[in-house]
């Protein structure tokens, strides 16, 4: 028994030092490989502002938005972005559907696996009060992607300007959009989410503290979409407006501008010719 | 709990250690400690089930006990019908109720004379036709006066839910198993380093061949329609695979498993797809099932009806066969799959001695003979593995028509060179060790220890790297 324990726990040992030697590693290849951006603007958010602001259109921008990205991830993107980049403004996504409890849910439910791989070099999860976490398959996308191997690149977090097709129109499945963001699997709606308020209140002081001009933006929503949204999320989103106007922030709503069908890929898409177009419009009345 | 699971992980050392370091002065208390824990490893699935492996357990050591003492054969008999009734009870209702009522309903509407049964739609319990057929022999072996019944109760109910074969296998008789957990274990460097090898090796072709290619199985099976019959054949060329490395993987690890507490389990793969007929296919594969199905259902039947003389062998065959393919599952699809494979067979019996002629003569045509004999039988087994994966007998005729149909031999779709690659380097591994229990014995092969090491460590590696998502063991359906 004892050559067997003293065999195995040496391979074990073994096998030990190797995942922790590679993790060392690729804790140095996370530092080197934190994103350094040579541009003014930075344009963030989910798949709202991913489909309808084309970062080509700014002298200096970029886009990392991707889709169904809540407000505490994009948090920590901006904190590793701005180890390394001089950014003057952001360009942050703010629609209905950003406060809505269906954002809770991305580290639990289908796009958990998605969101792990995206997050694991930046993740705070500590500082998620009350959301549920799929904590055996984050700690086994984290192990696989630090332990195994030396990776150079960890850095799946950044996103960039979708372009949506725009000879496809999917407006005629306008409820599944909406249900999707607000109504939960029993028919009910969600809430809004007070974690998607408190880091949105950490992005604004965060910009605040590093002198980052904010600026919250609404995307342009198809009325079908704008028609469904609950009175509840209106209500908030009306009085997040208030409360950030005060605090000095920048808010652009397009979400009831005017655009023809054939501009949205879906309800709440905008697709590439829309997104031109109202990529020109913010330019030419804000900027 | 998953073997491929990280409860596993956690649970299988502090077994080992309670096992060996705190039980290991009292045989009772080890076999106590096991019983717990095998149903603390059932539990985990569905606690709510445990009920039934409880009962069946319950009813079997009563009747061998019964059994034991009577000798009158007639209640010998009903006791023995107790025990079948119980566990094969068990298993209609919750495997064969729903299919044989669907049935009924479906042929009675063909005649034009619709009617309606009750279906139950309840969820089957994990490994019920694996521990069923357990316990089953134990009932049969006694009555056929081949085994003394035991009178230790915790041995017995040890015996039937053994937590590294309760699930899927391998099927131990009584006989084997129930005399190991009587006598002290052992525990010898060899055996538990071995018995960690096999899991290795199990693990490898679970992990990384067996659920990379149910990826692409399951693509290949939803979409067959838009494929070329290259793909198609590449689809069944991953199902065969797939269902291998998985149930022979499963094994693997449930043999290596048991090694580790000082018990031996029946070997159940032996390179089967080397086989060049599929008679002897079926004497590799799946070996504790296709055994059970020969010592209770061929070798008697061979026994009654011997006054049919020549033909005896074809219907022993035949009903055996059609029983093994319902054991796989209620579907038609398993059916059909009991049914060819006993054509098979009758035809590889029909044409023995000629066969027999030909193997032993070492002319020209012996090598390309063997080769033919080889491909025919994967082509074969190929073929009637679809019967595996459809969803129904149309599912699995459209899927063939399709193949010989959809005659773009050019564009194929979902081939990936390294699965591939790895499933050659199985095929060469298999190949080498062919004598061996299985493909990590390497000792003799391989002397300095470090170069071992360093084969283990890549194939760690390889499961971590290159396993495929999760996926439960196809044989926990059945």
């Amino acid at each position: 028994m004892k050559s067997f324990l003293k065999d195995t726990l040496l391979f074990i040992a073994f096998l030990l030092t190797y995942f922790g030697l590679n993790y060392g590693i690729n804790q140095y290849f996370i530092q080197l490989s934190s994103p350094q951006i040579e541009k003014r603007i930075l344009i963030m958010g989910d798949s709202h502002i991913e489909a309808s602001i084309d970062p080509t259109a700014f002298p200096s921008a970029i886009s990392v938005a991707q889709s169904v990205e809540p407000y505490f991830i994009s948090y920590w993107k901006l904190k590793s972005i701005m180890h390394k980049s001089k950014i003057d403004t952001l360009i942050l996504g703010f629609s209905y559907n950003n406060l809505a409890e269906s954002y809770d849910d991305v580290l639990h439910n289908l796009w958990c696996l998605e969101m792990f791989k995206r997050i694991y070099p930046i993740a705070e999860l500590n500082t998620l009060k009350g959301l549920k976490i799929k904590w055996k398959e984050y700690g086994l996308r984290k192990f696989k992607n630090m332990c195994i191997a030396p990776r150079p690149n960890h850095v799946f977090y950044m996103g960039d300007f979708s372009g949506l097709d725009s000879t496809k129109n999917n407006l005629d499945a306008y409820l599944a959009n909406v249900s999707r963001h607000f109504s939960k699997s029993d028919g009910t709606n969600f809430g809004v989410s007070s974690t998607s308020v408190e880091f949105l209140n950490k992005i604004v002081a965060f910009c605040q503290t590093n002198n980052i001009k904010l600026i919250l933006v609404g995307t342009p929503l198809h009325e079908k979409y704008r028609e469904n949204i609950p009175s509840n999320f209106e209500e908030s989103y009306a009085e997040l407006i208030n409360t950030f106007q005060k605090k000095g922030v920048t808010i652009y709503n397009y979400s009831e501008a005017v655009f023809t069908d054939t501009d949205f890929f879906d309800v709440d898409h905008l697709n590439i010719k829309g997104a031109k177009q109202f990529t020109a419009s913010l330019i030419r009345n804000n900027f | 709990m998953l073997f491929n699971s990280l409860e596993f992980a956690l649970f299988l050392p502090i077994v080992f250690a309670l096992y060996w370091f705190v039980c290991n002065r009292n045989l009772r208390l080890q076999n106590a400690l096991l019983l717990a824990a095998s149903y603390f490893f059932y539990g985990w699935w569905d606690w709510r089930f445990l009920s039934l492996i409880i009962f069946s357990s319950f009813v079997d050591y009563i009747v061998g006990l019964q059994l034991g003492k009577q000798e009158d054969d007639r209640i010998r008999w009903r006791l023995l019908l107790v025990s079948i009734i119980v566990n094969l009870g068990f298993l209609g209702v919750f495997k064969y109720y729903d299919f044989f009522a669907q049935s009924f309903v479906d042929a009675f509407t063909l005649v034009g004379v619709p009617f309606d049964i009750a279906r139950l739609n309840w969820i089957l319990p994990v490994g019920i036709s694996f521990y069923t057929f357990q316990t089953l022999s134990y009932s049969l072996d006694i009555y056929n006066r081949e085994l003394e019944p035991t009178k230790d109760i915790v041995s017995f109910f040890a015996f039937v839910s053994f937590f590294p074969q309760l699930v899927a296998g391998p099927i131990e008789r009584a006989s084997h198993l129930l005399p190991q957990f009587d006598k002290k274990r052992d525990f010898t460097y060899d055996n538990a380093v071995d018995g960690l090898r096999q899991m290795l090796w199990g693990f490898f072709k679970k992990v990384v061949i067996a659920d990379n290619c149910a990826v692409y199985v399951t693509m290949i099976f939803a979409s067959y329609e838009d494929l070329s019959g290259i793909t198609l054949i590449m689809g069944a060329v991953y199902l065969i695979f797939q269902i291998y490395c998985d149930f022979s993987g499963y094994s693997d690890i449930a043999i290596g498993t048991a090694r580790l507490f000082g018990f031996n389990l029946t070997q159940n793969f032996n390179n089967p797809y080397f086989s060049t007929s599929t008679t002897e296919l079926w004497r590799r594969w799946h070996m504790s099932l296709s055994t059970w199905f020969r010592d209770y259902v061929f070798t008697p039947l061979m026994l009654r009806y011997r006054h049919l003389k020549k033909k005896t062998a074809y219907i022993a065959t035949f009903i055996t066969f059609v029983l093994l393919g319902i054991w796989h599952g209620a579907n038609w699809t398993f059916v059909v799959f009991g049914l060819l494979q006993s054509v098979a067979l009758c035809l590889e019996i029909y044409t023995r001695k000629r066969r027999k002629k030909l193997k032993k003569s070492k002319n020209f045509y012996s090598k390309p003979y063997y080769f033919g004999s080889w491909l025919l039988t994967m082509v074969f087994w190929l073929t009637v593995s679809i019967l595996f994966r459809a969803e129904d007998l149309g599912h699995a005729w459209d899927y063939i028509v399709h193949i010989l149909t959809n005659t773009d031999w050019v564009s194929i779709a979902y081939l990936d060179v390294i699965l591939i690659g790895l499933i050659g380097l199985l095929m060469i591994i298999e190949r080498i060790q062919f004598e061996k229990p299985h493909g990590l014995v390497l000792d003799g092969l391989i002397k300095p220890k470090i170069i071992r090491w360093g084969v283990y460590l890549i194939l760690v590696l390889s499961v971590l790297i290159l396993g495929g998502p999760q996926q439960e063991f196809v044989y926990f359906q059945f």
